[in-house]
Parts: C-alpha cells; structure tokens; sequence
C-alpha cells in the first residue's frame, strides 16, 4: 500500500478496526489494517485495543522510523563533530592564552597603596618593581639557606655513618 | 557510536583538565580591605606575563597574624615548602604548582614588620 492511499478518516478506521475484532477481514485487508494504524495517529479505546493486538508489527515500524531518524547519524558524522568540538576548544583556549588578545596583558597593569592611598601609574611601576625586586632577593635567600640546610643535614648523615 | 562516546569523553576530560585559577586563601589578602591602611603597602602588578602581589607591613601584627594564617591555610596545597628563623627574620616560602607553572609566596616577618608577596607567571593563575 502506498501513503497517498492511506488517507482514511477515524471512523473508517474504528470501523475497520471493529471488523478485525469480529474477524470479518482478510489476511490482506488484516495486513492493509496494520499498515494504517502505523501509520495514522488516531486514537480510540477500538484502535488502540487493535494496535495492542498488533503490537508486534507497530514495533517494528516504530524502529524503522528511529533508524531512519538517525541515519545521517553515522560514525564519520560522530567523528567530525568530535574533531569540530576539540579544534573550536584548542582553538579558543590559545586564543584566551594569547597575550595579544588580552590589553591587560600587553600594556601591564601597575597598581600600589601607600600610607592608604592609591599613587600614581609612573609611582606604582617603580614601587612594584622594586617590591618585585625584594621577592627576588627573598626567593634567592631562601634557596640559600635550602642549599645549606641541605649540607648541614649531607654532613650530619656523613658524620653519623663514620 | 562508541568512537565518538569516546572522542566526546577525552574532550570533556580536556575541557576539566583545562587551567583552572588556583583560588589561592592569600589572594583573598588583595581584595581591596587593606588599601586604606596606612600601615601596610600594597603592590599590584600584572605585566610581561607576571602575576605579582606584595604587602609590606608596618608595626601591625593583627595583619601579620591574619596574612600568616592565610599562608598556613594554602601551606598544604605547597609542592615545597620551607621555614626558617635566621639573621633577616622569620622566612616562610610555599611554591605552589598549578597549570604546569610555580606560584611562588613568600612571608618576611622581621622586627615587628613583614614583607609578604605571592609572584608567578600568569598562567599559573587562569
């Protein structure tokens, strides 16, 4: 049976439905009957007591239907929208880890408080940069004294093994 | 289908694995509540990919108290860390690792006063 022929109004199809329950239809008609009623969405306590009786073959219409529903869904498509996804990722993370995009990173910012009070930009460059300087000093100190640290212990362990 | 379960998964996992800011406890110490203090000097500066941030203290042990407090709590986040009290003070340094980079912080508490900076490159922070 074709669509175009299966243009049928609810009550033909309760009709037909209740001729099915009377067993007044042919194996053909019987076959016809449950093509309409996968196909049409009509509902009542008559169709759908038939659709129950029928429901081997609804199923099975019902996975076709799904299969071609996700047809173009293929693993090349699944592929390609994996690839998609990953290169727009590292494409958008090297842009945000770019420092050309960023005018905060391009210019610097400078910032400082002193005696509770903001100074100026030329002020706050020099401040930070001689703070930056302590942290440096602080950070070459304290390697020293890990360097030392580290002796004393080589020469406590040294001292305890003779 | 399972391919691309798969592909999807390992982007995700990339996208959680992604830098992530270290939400260090000290650098709640530079939000601003010590700006109009007059005992203390900040120093702000992000620039040539360096994140740094400093605090000189003057005669004010509440605020050194607090800033050593806020140390102890990111200390054991630290991949290294190491305390000293020598000649220049009471030294404690944390270097911290976070997106492949070290986040350096340092606390100098020396007569009454104190020194304390964190400084890293910018990635470490994002």
């Amino acid at each position: 049976m074709k669509e175009h022929d299966v243009k049928l109004t609810l009550q033909e199809t309760e009709q037909l439905c209740r001729l099915y329950m009377d067993c007044q239809l042919t194996v053909l008609e019987e076959i016809e009957l449950q093509y309409v009623l996968g196909k049409m969405p009509y509902s009542s306590p008559c169709i759908d007591e038939v659709r129950m009786l029928m429901g081997v073959a609804i199923t099975m219409n019902v996975k076709e239907s799904s299969k071609k529903r996700f047809a173009w869904f293929n693993r090349k498509t699944a592929i390609g929208i994996a690839a998609t996804v990953t290169i727009l990722f590292a494409v958008g993370l090297a842009l945000f880890n770019n420092p050309a995009v960023n005018d905060n990173d391009s210019f610097g910012i400078y910032i400082a408080y002193v005696n509770g009070r903001e100074v100026s930009h030329e002020l706050s460059e020099q401040q930070v940069k001689s703070d930056m300087e302590r942290a440096d000093e602080f950070l070459s100190h304290i390697a020293e004294l890990e360097s030392r640290e580290q002796e004393q212990v080589e020469n406590f362990i040294n001292h305890i093994e003779q | 289908m399972k391919q691309f379960l798969v592909i999807f998964i390992l982007v995700l996992t990339s996208i959680s694995a992604m830098a992530k800011p270290p939400r260090l406890a000290v650098e709640q110490l530079f939000d601003g509540r010590y700006n109009k203090e007059k005992a203390v000097r900040t120093s702000i500066s992000r620039a040539d990919g360096t994140y740094y941030r400093s605090l000189h203290v003057t005669n004010n042990p509440g605020i050194i108290k607090i800033i050593e407090s806020e140390l102890r709590k990111d200390s054991p986040r630290a991949a290294k860390s190491f305390e000293q009290e020598g000649e220049g003070g009471r030294y404690t340094s944390l270097k911290i690792i976070n997106n492949g980079e070290t986040i350096d912080i340092g606390l100098q508490q020396y007569n009454g006063n104190a020194f304390f900076f964190i400084k890293g490159k910018e990635k470490a922070f994002k």
